[in-house]
Order: structure tokens, then sequence, then C-alpha cells
């Protein structure tokens, strides 16, 4: 979660790091506020090397002008902390945009699913990105009816069932290098019981068909060979095809061949 | 040296998680056996149903197909309960028999599976 904070604003580094509760509580759907009591910790700014502090953003940038103020210090609140006190802010998407690229959550809990899509939808504003959603996917609800005893005939039942939710972003006109280091982020602070699907779709110009024809399909074994096409069709593969012709020149069925012939 | 100090009870072991039954060990050996022959097994398929082969050959195929142990056949192996061994009632979904899945589901071992009503 510290490391979330992190990605979430440059700037929180200079609050003392505490664990989430503390700091993040979830109130509605789609919102975060800050709860935090803790003294501040302050970095000044002799004690950051020369390169860190050349890339620094001006106040101009960090700080806002709200009346509210960091507990302590007296320091005005840095923007993109403030601004999760409100909803995620949206890059406007265009009439005629691309459909780049899709990545959809899936989970058992509406509430860890809204929390990481928020925080998604802002890293979605830090990197441009217009999206339309999140949309709200058909849940899927699965029912099992088993005896509360062992026994097999026993009368009395209980009913368990599992409802997976699912979320899903559509991203539009993006460069497809933004769209994976989103897709990289969105997986690497992935919180536990939330599964992630990523779809990145890519364009090509009008006449692929005819440049098709041109590729060269490799006929070298080492390719198929590769485990994530091991189980690629069940019945003809390299493996079995390279067995039939081990079987055919073998005596016992060569002699079946040769007198046919 | 330590040990003899000890009494009986402090050594004595806590109950394994897997309960290792013998069906269950006989269904992992035939799970094996398929796996080894599966190429073989395919190749003299395809040999014995392929029409443009000679006759002679494609019984022989067969012929080979038929005298291989039984193991090696996957009408053989059967889904079973991972924790007792059981052979029916088995839910595909957790590898569980009914039962099995009850208990370990009111402990919450099974993420997202809940008491339903309605």
């Amino acid at each position: 979660m510290t490391s979330l904070l992190r990605a979430l604003s440059p700037s929180l580094r200079n609050i003392s790091i505490t664990p989430y509760k503390s700091i993040l509580g979830l109130s509605r759907q789609g919102q975060i506020r800050l709860n935090s009591n803790k003294p501040v910790r302050e970095v000044e700014a002799t004690e950051l090397p020369q390169s860190i502090k050349a890339n620094l953003y001006s106040s101009k940038y960090t700080h806002s002008n709200t009346t509210e103020r960091v507990p302590d210090s007296g320091h005005p609140l840095p923007i993109n902390v403030e601004a999760n006190y409100y909803a995620p802010l949206r890059v406007e998407v265009p009439t005629h945009a691309d459909h780049v690229g899709t990545l959809t959550l899936r989970g058992h809990e509406s509430e860890t699913l809204d929390f990481y899509m928020d925080f998604l939808l802002r890293a979605c504003y830090y990197l441009k990105m217009p999206i339309i959603g999140p949309r709200f996917l058909k849940k899927k609800r699965e029912l099992w009816t088993v005896t509360r005893a062992h026994f097999v005939h026993s009368k009395s039942k209980q009913n368990f069932e599992r409802i997976t939710l699912g979320r899903q972003l559509k991203i539009m006109n993006t460069n497809p290098e933004v769209v994976q280091l989103f897709f990289g982020l969105a997986r690497r602070y992935a919180p536990a019981g939330v599964s992630i699907r990523a779809d990145l779709f890519d364009f090509e110009h009008l006449g692929v068909g005819k440049r098709m024809t041109d590729i060269k399909l490799s006929t070298d074994r080492t390719d198929v060979q590769e485990p994530k096409y091991e189980h690629f069709g069940t019945d003809k593969n390299a493996d079995v095809a390279q067995r039939v012709r081990e079987l055919l020149e073998d005596p016992v069925f060569k002699k079946h061949l040769k007198k046919e012939e | 040296m330590v040990l003899r100090e000890l009494p009986l009870s402090a050594i004595k072991p806590r109950a394994p998680l897997l309960k290792l039954k013998t069906l269950i060990m006989r269904d992992h050996v035939k799970r094996h056996n398929f796996a080894d022959q599966e190429v073989t097994t395919r190749a003299l398929k395809y040999i014995a149903r392929n029409t443009e082969l000679p006759m002679r050959a494609r019984m022989e195929a067969q012929l080979q197909l038929v005298s291989m142990p039984n193991y090696t056949r996957f009408t053989q192996v059967k889904n079973r309960c991972i924790l007792s061994g059981k052979g029916k009632g088995v839910f595909r979904d957790f590898r569980l028999c009914r039962f099995l899945f009850r208990t370990e589901a009111l402990k919450g071992n099974l993420p997202g599976v809940k008491r339903a009503s309605w």
C-alpha cells in the first residue's frame, strides 16, 4: 500500500508513511478520504541529491490554494493529495476515438474492485489516457446445494454461492507503449483477490491480407515445441507426427507398406 | 538426547494435511502412465484410422493399441477428492467431494464461496 501511495503522487513522500488503514479510509464508492492525524516528517531539500532536486516539481504545481493545511507543519496540501478528496479526474474522450485496449478486473468483493478501479482511474489521468468506463460487467453467480451431513440420503441441505463481479475499462486513443505501461502498473499493484485481464489491440494499414502471404511460416519444429504450444491441438501436433513417422519406418509396419505397393 | 527427555505427547506429530490414500495414488499412477504413452497412443490411432494406409498396417496399429497396458488409457482416470480420495460427488471446480466442500467453505478456505439464501 505504501508503494501504491507513492505511485499515486510523488509529493506524498513528504508525509510519514503509515499503514493503509490509518491514512486512507474508503467512505463511498469511488471516493478516498484522508483520515491521518499522524505527525508529518518533513524532508528538507538540502537532504536530496542534486539529480533528484532538478526533477522536482515547483510548489506552483504541487501545492494547492486550499485553506486546508497539513497538520503540525502548516503547509498547504499538495494538489495531488487534495485530489484524493474528489472523484478521479478524467481526460476528455473525443467523439471519434480508437479503441486501443481493454482492462477487465474480476473479483468477489465489490469494495476491493472499486478501490482498485479508483486507483487505476487516477493513474489513467496522470498518463493522459482517455478512457470509457468503468463498465459494470454482469455478475456471475454459481450455486451449490449440498447435504449438511455426510450421509447420502440425509434430507437437510445447505446452499452455497460464489458471485464473481467484474469492472471493465476501455482505453481510447493512446500510444500502445503507454497502454502497456499502464497494464504493467495495473498488474504490479493489484491487491489480493483481484484478477486482471488486459487486451491490447493493434491497428494495421489497409492491404494487410496481401502482405500476410509474404510472411514465411517457419517449418522448424523447435518453434512448435515451446511449452505454450505443447497442448495446442489434441490429435495432431508435431510430437505425434514425429512418432507416426518413426512407427511407419519400423520394420513391423514397413513390411506391410512394401507388400501393398 | 533432548528428544528422550521430552514426554511422548510432545513428540506426537500433527495429522498430515493430505491423507494419502491408495486410490489417490493409483489414480496418480494412471495419469502418469497415460501422459507417458500419450504420443504413442495418438500416433497409433492416427495410423489405424488413416484410410490411405494399407489395411494390414492399420490392423497392426490396432493390435498394438489393444495390447497396450490398461493403465495407459484415459478412460481409467477418474477425478477424485484431493483431501478424502472419494470418487463420487466430486466438484470439478474445487476438486473436493461435496462434504469436504461444505466444511472448507464454512471455514472460509474457498475464496468467494459464501452461504446462500434466497
